[in-house]
């Protein structure tokens, strides 16, 4: 198997404070290393509004939840958070075992479909 | 590579190198197999474990290792699916990491945790370079 090399698998959209990053799929840890750098930057540059957006992600493993622990313990210290959105069914219910939850501001998809209808 | 699906019961086995990029495609070829079989509702779980196990061989157990390889095996029966993670690194003190606990606040250390919520019983051997886990089929 070879490594891949192709468009990062996030987009990140900044304004202001407030940073979306959008994962085109899981958040583990084979791409922790191409997001942790573009993470620091925006972090760098004074974000403090975190949204992380889960729309595709099938998986969440531990790496993914340790780099969005540290998002939220950096955005934390200026006044800030971190948001997690779009999660799958899985992936709450592994938030809410691991009491991630409310630390994570983590919402559902369904959840935010129904608050939109 | 062999797979052997049988009516309800599969059988996977797969050596691959101590590469998360190849733990990663090993874990996406593992969420098709327990897909396409009719497991959909335990391949979060198997797929969650076998990347947990994958991921602390490669980051933690035979990183010094020349020869890095690791081994997986899955065998879903009709009543319990097992998972066997094993290198050739020389382990790790499993004993020590399972007293840890790990805190809210902590950005790491979770991977033992998550064995003991998905899998209902898991089993270092002696020198920490193999873990076997085993989950009921049925579980809600």
């Amino acid at each position: 198997m070879n490594e891949e090399i192709g468009a990062p698998p996030y987009v990140i959209a900044v304004q202001d404070h407030q940073c979306q990053i959008t994962l085109t799929g899981d958040l583990t840890a084979a791409m922790i290393s191409d997001l942790q750098p573009a993470l620091r930057g925006v972090l760098d540059q004074g974000a403090s509004e975190l949204v992380f957006d889960l729309p595709n992600a099938v998986m969440l493993d531990s790496s993914g939840i340790g780099l969005l622990i540290a998002a939220a313990n950096t955005a934390a210290r200026r006044g800030g958070r971190v948001r997690v959105t779009n999660v799958s069914a899985d992936i709450l219910r592994l938030l809410q075992m691991m009491r991630l939850v409310d630390r994570l501001n983590a919402s559902g998809r369904a959840e935010q479909e129904s608050r939109r209808g | 590579m062999r797979l052997t699906p049988r009516r309800s019961r599969l059988s996977f086995r797969c050596t691959i190198a101590s590469r998360l990029t190849e733990a990663d495609s090993l874990c996406r070829s593992l969420r098709n197999l327990m897909n396409e079989a009719g497991l959909a509702a335990r391949s979060f779980a198997v797929e969650l474990l076998a990347r947990e196990s994958l991921n602390n061989a490669v980051t933690h157990v035979n990183r010094s290792f020349a020869d890095k390889t690791i081994r997986l095996e899955l065998h879903v029966g009709r009543k319990w699916i097992r998972l066997k993670v094993a290198d050739n690194g020389p382990g790790f003190d499993w004993r020590k990491a399972r007293l840890g606990r790990c805190g809210l606040e902590s950005e790491s250390g979770r991977g033992l945790t998550l064995f003991t919520l998905y899998a209902e019983q898991v089993r270092f051997n002696r020198c920490g370079n193999q873990i076997t886990l085993w989950l009921r089929r049925d579980r809600k």
